[in-house]
């Protein structure tokens, strides 16, 4: 299939690009870098095998209204037009035959006979880069490079190779530990030993079980031995206890055996004795005790008795009573001693006041007669008095007015006269001097009177009394005398008759007075006569003897009191004296000194006090003396019975003597105290008759009931290490059935295995790719490349020039050889970088020239390390290779250009 | 004949581990390691709940004839359950915990009768009247070839006559020797009901009468998908009903991509993250396997170097267990194709044809030698049992190569 032309619609740089007239045998395309020869490549592959999906080499540029293209090629002759748009993934493709018809991408898989983009770029493109990124120049690479060169044309296989191998190694390695199945074997084979050993233990279950069920067996069968043990033990523990019993029965026997008569005896017979022999002791005693008693207590009875006054008491009292009254008669009298000695005073005092002696007044009369008659006398006194005051003062108003027309009179005549005026004041002084006479005759009538005699100071009194009258009267008559005579010399007419009546008036009251001093004379010599009558002797104004009757009237009747007291005081004192006397009588009579009433009262009142508790003493003394009497009864009733119990033990023990009765009853006691002893030992052994007594002593007991015990002990060990054991295979078993680490570990190791499966799987494909791969290349390496070999020797030799003759296939061990025309062999890392080039050209145009497929070549700047002579050789050849297989070249060096003229396309590097 | 109720459950494959999902974070490991002891508890709660007259356990109760002490001590528990409230149980061995294997006996409840290796019938009394027999037995050895449903006779006409039968209907041809029969020959025995076992997948073979496997009770196997539990079954007359209830809360879960849609790996993270966060998923457990169909360039992404299994570590980031569930992605199976056509490079002269042709011609007996340093390994056989599908991984291998060899796009478009 020849590529006769193109035509890009739009593609990467290019748009509606069309070339038809390629050479069908050696086509140069020249352009410069970037000028789109990759591009155009690119173009071919895509339309062949569909765009790509990778981004980075999209070609696709949106301006364009068509993507795509189509590729015109010639087919054994016929034209054929394969065209491919841009569609769903990789493009719509259509091929059109040249009659007509169209196919589809599977007519094109056909045409293409299955081949795909990766064998097309590694068959039939060409440069030299798989050779410069593969090689590290060493013989093996070479070697690979040139082989894959042969059969594949790319290195790809060898990468395959490596990347399986290394795949593999990561998952397995027969001796390795690291890898993964190596690592995941090792853990799982772990994981399956705990199963296998969890199961292990899981089957000792039954066995478990087996030994428990021994186990329990062995422990029921020593219950058994344990219980016969212990029954024995019990025997000989009983053995024990009636061994000694089985002794003491057998004493006792005999000891009863071998006592004196015992019986009869009463119950209790020795104690009973005991008892009322003690008590017939104290009853004797009690007796003896009480007749003392009794002696004793009438001997004081008669003493007591003998110094008993029965009656004193009586008398006392009455005595006592007595001085109640005494002593109120003691109160009264001191009562009235004082009444008395108050009344005495009054009475002394009463007559100081009107000092008179007790004489006087005993034989001052104070009848009634005495005071009516001083009360009239008293009477004419004021009456005569008041007659006395109103005469002095019509006198002494007749005297003034006379004075006054007088002294008017005298005035008159004063003016011829001047002496009268004293006259007038003599007179006046005459009249007061008088006055005073009287006032002092009073207080010497009534001093004297007091003090000296009523006599004296009488008749002094009347002595003053009479000297002033005189006085008075020669006074006044002067007077009078001399006012009438100036009043009269002065005043002719109208004074002078005014005095004369005056005088007259006044004169007729002197008169008067005069009258009236006559009738108190009178009066007076009544009243001395009252005086006289009643012996009052005393001077004293008729008023004041009034008060003094009164008064020594009352003195009178203090002394008639006086006297009735001192009566009275007589009385009690006899009354007194009386009752004084009984109680000194008494007083003699118990021979108590008599000092005064109340001690003597007092003494005597103890004196019968005591005498009544000696009367109280004896009293209680008689009640117990019959208190006595009535317990000797007692006791003596009660010694009598005793006795009679006593008698009666005897006749019960059928004895005479109490010396008989005590050993009757000890041999008794005895007998009872083995009876008792008997009875205990014998209930103990009650059923025992049977029980056989096979040893001889207790500690022969003693020493097999040990011997029992410790095997026994042995025996309860053994058991507590059987529970112990059964315990611990039931906790096994628990353990065992409870357990969920078996599923844990069934489910790990299935986990494991499930895992070592997929991953063996895993590497059981990367093991079967390898061996495929290297079953491929034998078979290639056998079947075409000799074929391949045989051709690119043919072009190697052409290529150089016939200098190398033969390339030899690697055989076993061996690489690649070439032989030169000398003969010599080299190895292709021997070779020249220029001439292992075209050897690596040659082997692949081999391949391109053996494979079914026909394609255009595409040789990419292949002569760049190429001389120019070996360029030219090499241009030579590719042209004649050119006509067994259509050539696209590409370069982008002018001079490959030279001597190539025709069929050359120049791609600007500025398309459009 | 009165009315009856009972639970039919098979294959409890006690003691057997998750298989199929590898790595699981410890959460879900603990998780799942319970899983077929919480089915069967709540398959004991189902029966309570439904007041049944007795439980049926067809075969397997083991996952081996070793059985452990602490499966046997659930069983027990759950057993006792059902005795306590009056419940019968009638249980058989299978193949799996066939008789003459070795384990540790147990006090089995007195109401729990177990079958011995002969087919025998069990009366089932509701006070004094007997309204079933029940017929069954146990596997003597793992290995029964005999069909066992000719010892199975009925009792009478008067009460239900149930069997309970572990093995494969015949023409199933992977388990022939585990007491293989036919439909025909448990039809022909006019039993009332067929209580099979052996079978994980729940199937009803046929409907009148009820000839039934009611599936394993909690799938352990990535194959063993779906929800897992008992039917029960109630008889009144000539009236059945079976009604399915899931005990299972981990259950195996298989999404499939189509990856001729989805151009990057981005996407087709984003879409298997879509998936993971289904309404489906949101209780309980789920082991999802991604399955990738189609022809996809992706495909040869994805067979190259680690890719397949960094997405699903990507995909596993996040999805460690909660408290009662989780989602967790553990397979990533490739199942789409290659872009390229394998028979148009076949045609192709040169090393592809080579290739292919050595591919071809590369027998199982030539990738158990080459595989045999890992397979015979000394050590590791113990661990590979040799594999199963062996030209399945010389197309894998060969895949692998041709994605270093061959263009993405192969020329082709899609």
């Amino acid at each position: 299939m020849k590529l006769i032309g193109w035509h890009i619609y739009g593609f990467g740089k290019f748009e509606d690009y069309k070339v038809s007239t390629l050479s069908d045998q050696l086509q140069t395309i020249y352009g410069e870098n970037e000028a789109g020869k990759s591009t155009l490549i690119a173009f071919i592959e895509n339309v062949l095998f569909g765009f790509s999906s990778r981004k980075e080499e999209s070609y696709f540029v949106k301006k364009y209204s068509r993507t795509g293209g189509c590729l015109y090629f010639e087919l054994d002759g016929s034209p054929i037009t394969i065209e491919r748009t841009r569609g769903k993934a990789s493009g719509d493709v259509m091929i059109h035959y040249f009659d007509g018809t169209i196919g589809s991408e599977e007519d094109l898989a056909r045409l293409l006979k299955g081949m795909d983009r990766k064998t097309f770029r590694q068959l039939f493109f060409c440069n030299l880069n798989t050779l410069h990124d593969h090689t590290d120049h060493s013989e093996e690479s070479w070697n690979s490079i040139l082989y894959e060169a042969g059969m594949t044309g790319g290195a790809s296989l060898l990468t395959i190779e490596k990347e399986l191998e290394k795949r593999q190694s990561e998952l397995f390695k027969p001796n390795g530990r690291k890898p993964l199945i190596n690592a995941k074997l090792e853990e799982w084979e772990n994981t399956k030993k705990s199963v296998y050993e969890l199961e292990k233990r899981n089957r000792t279950y039954n066995e478990t079980v087996d030994k428990i069920e021994a186990l329990k067996k062995r422990i029921e069968e020593n219950k058994v031995v344990l219980i016969s043990y212990q029954k024995k033990r019990r025997e000989l523990d009983y053995e024990k206890t009636i061994l000694p019993l089985v002794k003491e029965q057998t004493k006792l026997h005999r000891q009863l055996e071998s006592l004196p008569s015992h019986t009869p005896f009463p119950e209790d017979g020795l104690s009973q004795l005991d008892k009322w022999k003690e008590r017939v002791v104290i009853t004797s005693g009690e007796i003896e005790q009480v007749q003392t008693e009794q002696a004793e207590v009438e001997k004081e009875i008669t003493t007591q008795e003998l110094q008993g006054r029965h009656d004193l008491l009586h008398h006392v009292s009455q005595l006592n009573e007595q001085l109640v009254v005494y002593r109120t008669k003691q109160d009264e009298k001191k009562r009235l001693e004082k009444e008395k000695w108050e009344r005495d005073n009054k009475l002394h005092s009463s007559l100081k006041e009107v000092e008179l002696s007790e004489h006087q007044i005993i034989k001052m009369v104070t009848s009634f007669s005495a005071k009516e008659e001083l009360k009239a006398l008293v009477q004419r006194y004021q009456r005569s008095d008041q007659q006395y005051d109103y005469l002095n003062d019509s006198l002494l108003s007749a005297r003034e007015e006379l004075e006054r027309e007088e002294g008017e009179y005298e005035r008159l005549l004063a003016r011829r006269k001047g002496d009268r005026p004293k006259e007038h004041s003599t007179k006046k002084s005459t009249y007061r001097s008088s006055n005073v006479m009287l006032f002092i005759s009073l207080i010497l009538f009534l001093g004297i009177g007091i003090i000296e005699n009523w006599f004296l100071a009488i008749g002094a009194a009347v002595i003053v009394i009479v000297g002033a009258i005189v006085m008075r009267l020669t006074g006044e008559k002067s007077d009078e005398e001399h006012a009438e005579q100036r009043e009269l010399r002065r005043r002719s007419e109208s004074v002078k008759e005014q005095v004369e009546r005056l005088n007259r008036t006044y004169t007729k009251a002197a008169e008067k007075v005069d009258q009236w001093e006559l009738e108190r004379f009178q009066l007076d010599e009544a009243f001395e006569k009252w005086k006289a009558d009643y012996s009052f002797h005393i001077e004293l104004s008729p008023e004041l003897m009034s008060e003094l009757v009164e008064k020594v009237a009352v003195i009178k009747q203090m002394k008639q009191d006086a006297k009735v007291i001192e009566r009275q005081i007589e009385e009690l004192d006899y009354e007194m004296r009386v009752v004084e006397d009984g109680i000194k009588k008494k007083c003699e009579e118990v021979e108590v000194q008599f000092h005064d009433v109340e001690t003597a009262i007092q003494q005597l009142l103890l004196v019968a006090d005591k005498q009544r508790e000696t009367m109280q003493h004896i009293e209680k003394l008689h009640d117990k003396l019959s208190s006595l009497k009535q317990k000797e009864k007692n006791e003596q009733a009660k010694l009598r019975s005793y006795n009679k119990q006593i008698d009666q033990l005897f006749v019960e023990a059928e004895v005479n003597t109490e010396e008989e009765f005590r050993v009757k009853g000890n041999a008794q006691k005895e007998a009872r105290e083995l009876l008792s002893q008997k009875v205990i030992v014998d209930s103990q052994l009650d059923g025992a008759e049977d029980a056989g007594i096979n040893h001889s002593s207790v500690e022969e007991i003693e020493e097999e009931k040990a011997g029992i015990e410790k095997e026994e002990g042995v025996l309860m060990k053994e058991q507590q290490k059987l529970y112990q054991d059964i315990a611990t295979h039931q906790e096994q078993l628990r353990t065992l059935t409870e357990d969920g680490t078996l599923e844990d570990l069934l489910l790990k190791s299935q986990q494991k295995e499930d895992e070592l499966h997929s991953l063996g799987r895993k590497w059981a494909v990367f093991k079967v790719a390898s061996e495929l791969l290297q079953k491929a290349k034998a078979k290639y390496q056998e079947e075409r490349l000799p074929a391949v070999l045989h051709h690119a020797e043919r072009y190697f030799s052409a290529i150089t020039d016939g200098r190398y003759t033969a390339i030899h296939a690697p055989k076993d061990k061996n690489g690649f050889q070439i032989r030169h025309r000398d003969g010599t062999v080299y190895l292709p890392s021997q070779l020249s970088r220029g001439t292992a080039e075209q050897l690596y050209l040659c082997i692949r145009l081999a391949l391109v020239s053996v494979t079914s497929i026909k394609l255009p070549v595409i040789l990419d700047d292949i002569f760049v390390n190429f001389d120019e002579k070996r360029t030219e050789v090499a241009k030579g050849f590719i042209k004649e290779f050119s006509k067994e297989q259509q050539v696209l070249m590409l370069t982008c060096h002018q001079t490959t250009l030279d001597s190539i003229d025709d069929h050359v396309i120049k791609l600007e590097r500025v398309f459009h | 004949m009165k009315e009856i109720s009972f639970l039919h459950c098979a294959d409890l494959h006690l003691d057997r581990p998750f298989s199929g999902a590898q790595s699981l974070p410890p959460d879900i490991h603990n998780f799942v390691k319970d899983s077929a002891h919480r089915s069967l508890h709540k398959l004991i709660d189902v029966a309570l709940e439904n007041s049944v007259d007795f439980v049926l356990f067809a075969g397997d109760l083991f996952d081996s004839s070793y059985r452990s002490l602490h499966s046997q001590m659930v069983l027990y528990r759950e057993l006792q359950r059902l005795d306590k409230a009056g419940i019968r149980s009638f249980l058989s061995h299978g193949n799996h915990d066939a008789l003459d294997g070795e384990w540790n006996a147990i006090d089995w409840p007195k109401s729990s009768y177990f079958f011995g290796p002969e087919v025998e019938s069990v009366p089932f009394y509701r006070g004094n009247e007997k309204l079933a027999d029940i017929h069954g037995f146990s596997y003597p050895r793992r290995h029964v070839s005999e069909n066992m449903s000719t010892y199975f006779e009925r009792m009478d006409d008067e009460s239900y006559q149930i069997g309970m039968l572990h093995g494969n209907v015949e023409g199933n041809t992977d388990h022939a020797s585990y007491a293989p029969f036919t439909l025909s020959d448990l039809i022909d025995k006019n039993f009332d009901y067929w209580a099979l076992g052996h079978i994980h997948v729940r199937t009803i073979l046929v409907e009148n009468p009820p000839i039934v496997y009611p599936g394993n009770i909690q799938g352990a196997h990535r194959k063993e998908v779906g929800e897992k539990g008992c039917y029960i079954v109630s008889m009144d007359e000539g009236n059945i009903t079976t009604t399915f209830h899931s005990t299972s809360d981990v259950t195996w879960q298989k999404e499939t991509i189509d990856l001729s849609k989805i151009e990057t790996i981005q996407d087709l993270l984003r879409i298997c993250e879509e998936r993971l966060h289904d309404e489906t998923y949101s209780s309980g457990g789920h082991l999802v396997e991604f399955e990738f169909i189609g022809i996809s360039t992706l495909h040869h992404h994805l067979l190259q170097d680690d890719v397949l299994d960094d997405l699903l570590q990507a995909l596993q980031i996040g999805k460690e267990g909660e408290l009662d569930g989780f989602v967790w992605p553990y397979k990533l199976s490739l199942h789409s194709q290659p872009s390229w056509d394998r028979n148009e490079l076949r045609k192709q002269d040169g090393f592809l044809q080579d290739l292919l042709h050595v591919s071809d011609s590369y027998s199982t007996e030539d990738v158990t030698e080459s595989i045999a340093p890992l397979y015979h390994h000394r050590r590791a056989k113990k661990a590979f049992p040799p594999i199963e599908d062996q030209s399945t991984v010389v197309e894998e291998a060969e895949e692998l190569l041709l994605s270093y060899l061959v263009d993405d796009k192969g020329g082709r478009s899609s």
